[in-house]
């Protein structure tokens, strides 16, 4: 590449670090929601390389609505 | 009058007064070298070029000298005049720039390097066939003619050992002075070595510097791939030391540009509108990466683009000068990339790498029907070109690209993968891994079906693809320390029972033997399953033979030949860092070494007993995580 800019799944992962440290401090019952909501957090950032990300956030918001999705259709069964 | 004969180009020098040419008879097997008068051409910009021109002449510096009409960097819109001249010697074109440069006129067209220039005009094609008589004529190459019939070597260090590579077969030596000395012992044509081998083996040997006609030092690949990079950038072999292969495309596609009086300055930048950080971020990337669930899955079809960056390149005429080209009448607008590409000329980039295109085609159908490794040497040759053609449209230096040009190609592929998950998976199946020109996908029933997959993402695409491979399974590892899937290892089972083995220790080039040898184990041990149950027990035993490697390196019972490891100069970087030890404890690159207790330490003649068997027995456990457990296998989803 001509610039050199830090690959978006890094940038990704050091959001879900602090993530990760915030949730512990919220106690069990948070940390187990997070755990939940970033799991499969891989696929969604795959997704993004194809169409590129202006903000590491556009991931997580994205991989949290398919949550939601997935939450949704287990919910209805 | 002098009876002509067919004679091989093998090398070319300036001399004094014109070319000495290294040629070769298969008759005899005997290199003459004969003079050639050859001018040597200057490019010279100049306010009154006319004047110039004149000048040239009368005041004897140059034999020939007159105006000429180029097309101007960086877009090649418009016609300029330049000076051309010819002189009889290096020295005297030199001396003629640097007059020129002190007079403030510009030398253009300084690259490639005159003899290269010279026997290109000729059409003198090194690694070809010529006819000798009183001058000496180029004779039509054909890519399917074979190599000359030449006493080659070719020395390279594997596995903490050098080997040395002649026609008779391979000799492993561990000894830089019985290399020397055996190298030495005899005559060859021409021979392949990496730098800081050859200068341990003249340091040892002085006399090793004679022992081949023509010295080709760099990247040990294959001498038949140095002479199809020869042959394909008219740059005789004496010019091939130190050559990288960047430097091959870029005399190739300058060659393309003299041949339409394109000119070229060192100069020339393409500058870049001004961009939003928005657009740099989403266009200024690479191409498709996925980070990959780590695990085993079961029917794999492995789908790759045949060149795919390349083929972009030529499909879509990407080229620096075409690509936002200021003045344009046919352009072509794609809707993945912010850029304009012209239309109305075709790109150097594209003219230049259509042929190797072909040439790596031609080569790969010749291989596979005569079975000649010289076939293979030549598609690996065309296969690097086309790989540092991408590169080097992107690099800051470079002649003939841009970073627009960069980002058509990387928008392009990523626009092309994505069309081939979206086939992939209008057909039912899932994608489980994308790398930049391959798709990995999942529960494909069969190698039929795989074969039809390919050719719906073909047709969807526009690009041709081809099926890498089809595994029974295929594994993908944990990144060393993290619970994330790598994305460049992987290790698959294919259906004739072969394996597939990407990025592991066992095939990279500095891992010690027995750490090797106990993962190739492994994995033959795992490549004897084809379902789920016999995976399970292939597992166990898979485990089973790196614990009795382990348990072997914990009884001390090792030979020094298992455990050797070869680094080569330690990386330069742009703070200072302490060199490792052993870089400043006597000899030079390659470093031959072992895992001692106080460090990584070069192996001489004697083994000193202070092996530091943690240092392998950790390696091993290592390649335990490389390959899949139990728990990999219950988890997959067979069918």
């Amino acid at each position: 590449m001509g610039r050199t800019t830090t690959p978006l799944k890094q940038l990704v992962y050091k959001y879900t670090e602090r993530l990760e440290k915030v949730a512990e401090l919220l106690g069990p019952r948070y940390r187990e929601g997070f755990e939940f909501f970033l799991e499969d957090l891989d696929e969604t950032i795959s997704a993004f390389s194809h169409v590129g990300s202006v903000d590491p956030l556009e991931v997580l918001l994205a991989h949290l609505a398919r949550k939601l999705v997935d939450t949704c259709r287990e919910e209805r069964r | 009058m002098v009876k002509s004969v067919e004679m091989w180009l093998l090398d070319a020098k300036p001399s004094a007064s014109g070319v000495i040419l290294s040629l070769y008879s298969e008759s005899d097997r005997r290199v003459v070298e004969k003079k050639l008068d050859i001018p040597f051409r200057g490019f010279l910009r100049a306010r009154n070029p006319e004047s110039v021109a004149r000048e040239l002449v009368d005041v004897g510096l140059a034999e020939r000298a007159w105006v000429e009409e180029w097309y101007s960097p960086p877009y090649y819109l418009e016609l300029e005049k330049l000076v051309v001249f010819e002189v009889r010697s290096l020295s005297t074109l030199k001396q003629v720039l640097r007059e020129g440069s002190r007079k403030g006129l510009e030398p253009v067209n300084t690259f490639p390097h005159p003899l290269v220039d010279s026997l290109y005009t000729r059409g003198l094609r090194p690694m070809t066939k010529v006819s000798v008589g009183e001058s000496v004529e180029p004779l039509e190459w054909d890519p399917t003619h074979r190599d000359p019939e030449l006493d080659t070597l070719r020395v390279y260090v594997d596995g903490g050992r050098y080997v040395l590579e002649v026609a008779q077969g391979l000799e492993y030596f561990d000894r830089v002075k019985d290399l020397a000395s055996r190298i030495s012992s005899s005559r060859y044509h021409v021979g392949v070595v990496s730098g800081e081998v050859y200068f341990r083996l003249v340091e040892e040997e002085p006399s090793v510097s004679s022992s081949a006609h023509s010295w080709i030092i760099g990247e040990p690949h294959t001498a038949s791939e140095y002479f199809e990079w020869s042959r394909l950038s008219y740059t005789p072999l004496s010019l091939m030391s130190n050559t990288s292969i960047g430097r091959v495309l870029t005399t190739v596609e300058a060659l393309e540009a003299r041949s339409r009086r394109y000119f070229t300055r060192r100069s020339t930048r393409r500058a870049e509108s001004f961009r939003s950080l928005d657009e740099l971020l989403l266009y200024d990337r690479g191409g498709v990466v996925y980070q990959p669930s780590p695990g085993l899955y079961w029917s794999v079809c492995q789908i790759d683009f045949r060149s795919l960056y390349p083929s972009i390149m030529v499909k879509y005429n990407v080229s620096g000068e075409t690509v936002n080209a200021p003045v344009c009448s046919t352009q072509l607008e794609l809707d993945w990339v912010p850029h304009r590409v012209c239309l109305d000329r075709e790109g150097i980039v594209p003219s230049s790498i259509r042929r190797i295109l072909w040439l790596k085609k031609l080569y790969e159908d010749l291989y596979r029907s005569t079975g000649l490794k010289v076939y293979d040497s030549r598609r690996k040759a065309c296969k690097w070109v086309l790989v540092a053609s991408f590169g080097y449209l992107g690099y800051r230096n470079s002649l003939f690209g841009s970073i627009s040009a960069h980002e058509v190609v990387t928008s392009s592929s990523r626009y092309v993968v994505t069309l081939a998950k979206k086939t992939a998976e209008r057909l039912g199946y899932t994608v489980v891994h994308a790398l930049v020109d391959s798709v990995f996908v999942s529960e494909v029933p069969s190698e039929r079906a795989c074969s039809e997959l390919s050719e719906e993402i073909a047709s969807a695409t526009s690009f041709e693809t081809k099926v890498e491979a089809y595994y029974t399974w295929l594994y993908i590892p944990k990144k060393t320390g993290d619970s994330r899937g790598a994305s460049n290892r992987y290790l698959g089972r294919l259906s004739s029972g072969e394996v597939k083995v990407k990025g592991l220790l066992c095939v990279r080039r500095d891992t010690p033997q027995i750490v090797k040898k106990a993962q190739l184990e492994a994995v033959a041990e795992l490549a004897r399953s084809s379902n789920q149950l016999e995976m399970l027990t292939a597992v166990a035993r898979a485990t089973e033979v790196i614990e009795r490697y382990i348990a072997k390196v914990s009884s001390g019972s090792l030979e020094i030949g298992e455990l050797l490891i070869h680094r080569g100069s330690p990386h330069r970087r742009s703070s200072y860092v302490r060199p490792p030890s052993y870089a400043t404890s006597g000899g030079g690159p390659p470093f031959i070494l072992y895992a001692s207790r106080l460090g990584l330490r070069e192996h001489r003649s004697e083994f000193k007993n202070d092996v530091d068997t943690q240092y392998y027995i950790k390696l091993l456990r290592k390649i335990l995580g490389e390959l899949p457990s139990r728990d990999d296998v219950v988890n997959s989803k067979y069918s």
